[in-house]
């Protein structure tokens, strides 16, 4: 039996009429990540741990875990608690809460920088990270590693992008992860006029097998950047609380000098966070930058619980356990049937691709399709995120309808598999 | 967004008049017209397209110039020359065959003049006597379109920067069950076949002709389409979003 989605079908006609794509951005079927769109349901209507119901009633594991925010479990009540008290005191205050500066201790004190900055998505931090590196060097350019992601602002497009200018990308230099010698040859082609490289701490990029730094990858570029004078900003939105919890940079073994932190921050409640080093202190505070729900309490709350409860809980250890009993469970099917399933990046946020001679993924698109009308919720070209709420069991359960969907994939696809 | 003379003459060669070839295809009266003459013609555009438009049993044929014999040679100056030809308010100049350039298109009743004009009459049509012509409508236009990425995606300015990103190997353009064409990439450049390749890497299908005609007419909004699934796409994503961002931009030229 699979999933009907009529309810679905019947809101997405009904937002398509007021809302531009009916759901706009990553969250959308129109972002290419829910392939086909007719396997997948659109709308939420209630969500508990590690499980989401949809609009007719089915019931979902779920993987995507709001693309990254559900990192406690979804209506976490120790986090869902304390921003409960907090709205009780008072949310958006013409004076900023108190606890904001609680919660900059403690981030400031986890990730081991000297300050932090809130705003309320990735999107923001990334942009703030940018002005800062500029006003700090005075120069102009930005290393990006090809198959980012830093958020939709203009400087982070390519020029045939609808609403962004040839303008915005022609400070905008390019180079592969792991790629000393190129990253070497480009910071030498353009001397004294780089402001910042800025990278996510693995490529976790959509669409592409997830690569993990090389030994000693870090460390060169630290020492690059240093030597040329150049800021190293690591995004850590998406994995940031998944591999450690004292910033990705800890986790590989060197130091930004600015971080990002945002989806697993306050589990669902809207903050984010830019992080840097003291030398660059005086330019955050510099430069103007500012939004009207910035300083909200009700998120510092939320944020404040959720960090100690992953500390509490030894979380970043529970996320790899669970990534690495899923994707174990889930290769030993594939080679049972033999599918050459490709599990890549770490296991907190799991990559999946299952090979194919032409490059269509539609072997792929197939399996995964399969996957979600029969209740586990993962997407086809983005990394999944494990959460604390994700019990055993559920691994268990999902690994059985995974390999089943797997099954059906390959008897509809015999040529493929003979 | 500007208009560059340059890619507007490759659409209006490959794209406009290479629709011709489905045009004689889909319609007897218009096969009929075009078998009134075998000839094989040259246009030629400095800083601009550079091929051949043949008439030959009633079949039409649009393909680069590749050094044959031709029974006319047309030459113009530069693209804006030629965009002024197409238009209908230039003639190019005949380099070679004046008098079978009379014949081809120096006249109403011309073949070429005659089935230039029916077609772009009936792609430019808002209202339809009947189903069959607004479905040819439809799938001329679908033709048009697949024709204009390829050549929109390698000659416009802003348009390259996706083609380029676009991966080596067939993305498959469809309206489910009627027409399909498929656009090539190798070489660093795109080129449109006008039928369905085997081993397409991305797809892009229109789930019936209504709903291709309002996403060409852009009475429907594309998002919104693969949200409800009225806009399959599947296979290779990347290499669908960046056709995508070239198809944003081909309207500009066809209109």
């Amino acid at each position: 039996m699979t999933y009907k989605y009529d309810n679905n079908v019947k809101t997405m006609t009904r937002a398509g009429k007021v809302i531009p794509c009916g759901v706009y951005g990553h969250l959308g079927p129109a972002e290419g990540c829910m392939i086909p769109s007719s396997a997948y349901p659109f709308f939420a209507s209630r969500a508990k741990g590690s499980e989401m119901w949809d609009v007719d009633g089915n019931r979902f594991i779920d993987y995507m875990c709001g693309y990254g925010p559900n990192v406690c479990g979804y209506c976490d009540p120790d986090v869902d608690g304390a921003a409960l008290e907090q709205i009780k005191k008072g949310n958006c205050t013409t004076l900023p809460g108190h606890i904001m500066v609680d919660f900059a201790e403690l981030l400031t004190d986890l990730v081991h920088k000297d300050w932090a900055f809130f705003c309320k998505n990735g999107g923001d931090v990334t942009s703030f990270a940018i002005m800062i590196a500029r006003y700090h060097t005075g120069r102009k350019k930005i290393i990006f590693v090809n198959n980012y992601y830093h958020g939709v602002a203009p400087w982070t497009q390519k020029p045939d992008t609808p609403g962004t200018l040839i303008e915005d990308c022609c400070n905008s230099l390019y180079v592969d992860f792991n790629d000393i010698p190129a990253l070497t040859k480009l910071i030498e082609e353009n001397k004294d006029e780089i402001a910042c490289f800025i990278a996510t701490p693995y490529m976790h990029g959509n669409f592409i097998d997830n690569e993990l730094p090389q030994e000693g990858y870090w460390q060169k570029v630290r020492e690059l950047c240093t030597k040329h004078g150049i800021i190293l900003i690591i995004d850590d939105i998406r994995a940031g609380f998944r591999l450690s919890l004292e910033g990705s940079d800890t986790y590989f073994g060197f130091e930004a000098d600015l971080i990002t932190f945002c989806k697993a921050l306050a589990n669902g409640y809207n903050v984010s966070a830019l992080c840097g080093k003291e030398f660059l202190k005086s330019a955050a505070s510099t430069v103007p930058y500012t939004g009207s729900y910035w300083m909200s309490s009700v998120p510092f709350a939320a944020g404040i619980a959720n960090l100690n409860k992953l500390k509490a809980n030894d979380a970043c250890a529970h996320f790899r356990a669970m990534g690495e009993r899923l994707t174990n469970g889930l290769l030993k099917t594939a080679n049972e049937l033999n599918v050459p399933l490709k599990v890549s990046g770490h296991p907190a946020l799991f990559y999946l691709r299952i090979v194919d001679n032409d490059g269509s993924f539609l072997l792929h698109q197939e399996w995964i399709a399969e996957c979600v009308k029969r209740g586990v919720f993962i997407t086809n070209h983005h990394n999944h995120f494990i959460n604390l709420s994700l019990t055993p069991e559920l691994v268990d359960e999902t690994i059985e309808i995974c390999s089943y969907a797997m099954n059906e994939m390959v008897k509809n696809n015999p040529e493929s598999f003979r | 967004m500007a208009i560059d003379s340059k890619t507007l003459a490759f659409v209006n060669f490959y794209a406009a008049i290479g629709t011709l070839e489905k045009f004689v295809e889909f319609d007897l009266e218009a096969a009929e017209v075009a078998r009134k003459q075998n000839i094989t013609v040259r246009f030629n555009v400095k800083g601009g397209p550079d091929g051949l438009v043949i008439f030959k049993d009633g079949k039409v044929t649009v393909i680069p110039y590749d050094g044959r014999k031709v029974d006319v040679n047309l030459y113009c100056n530069n693209a804006d020359k030629f965009n002024k030809v197409v238009d209908g308010t230039a003639m190019p100049l005949p380099v070679k065959g004046l008098i079978k350039t009379l014949n081809f298109m120096g006249k109403k009743d011309s073949p070429f003049t005659v089935l230039t004009d029916r077609m772009a009459a009936i792609m430019r049509a808002k209202e339809f006597q009947n189903d069959e012509e607004r479905n040819l409508c439809t799938k001329l236009s679908f033709y048009a379109m697949a024709a204009g990425i390829a050549e929109v995606g390698n000659n416009d300015p802003i348009a390259r920067y996706a083609m380029e990103r676009v991966l080596d190997g067939n993305i498959v353009l469809g309206i489910k069950d009627v027409c399909y064409a498929t656009l090539v990439k190798k070489d660093g450049k795109l080129t449109v076949v006008r039928e369905k390749l085997p081993g397409g890497r991305a797809f892009m299908t229109f789930n019936t002709i209504e709903v291709a005609k309002g996403l060409i007419d852009g009475e429907l909004d594309s998002m919104a389409c693969v949200s409800s699934g009225l806009l399959d796409t599947r296979g290779h994503m990347l290499m669908l979003e960046n056709i995508n961002k070239i198809l944003n931009i081909v309207p500009k030229y066809l209109q």
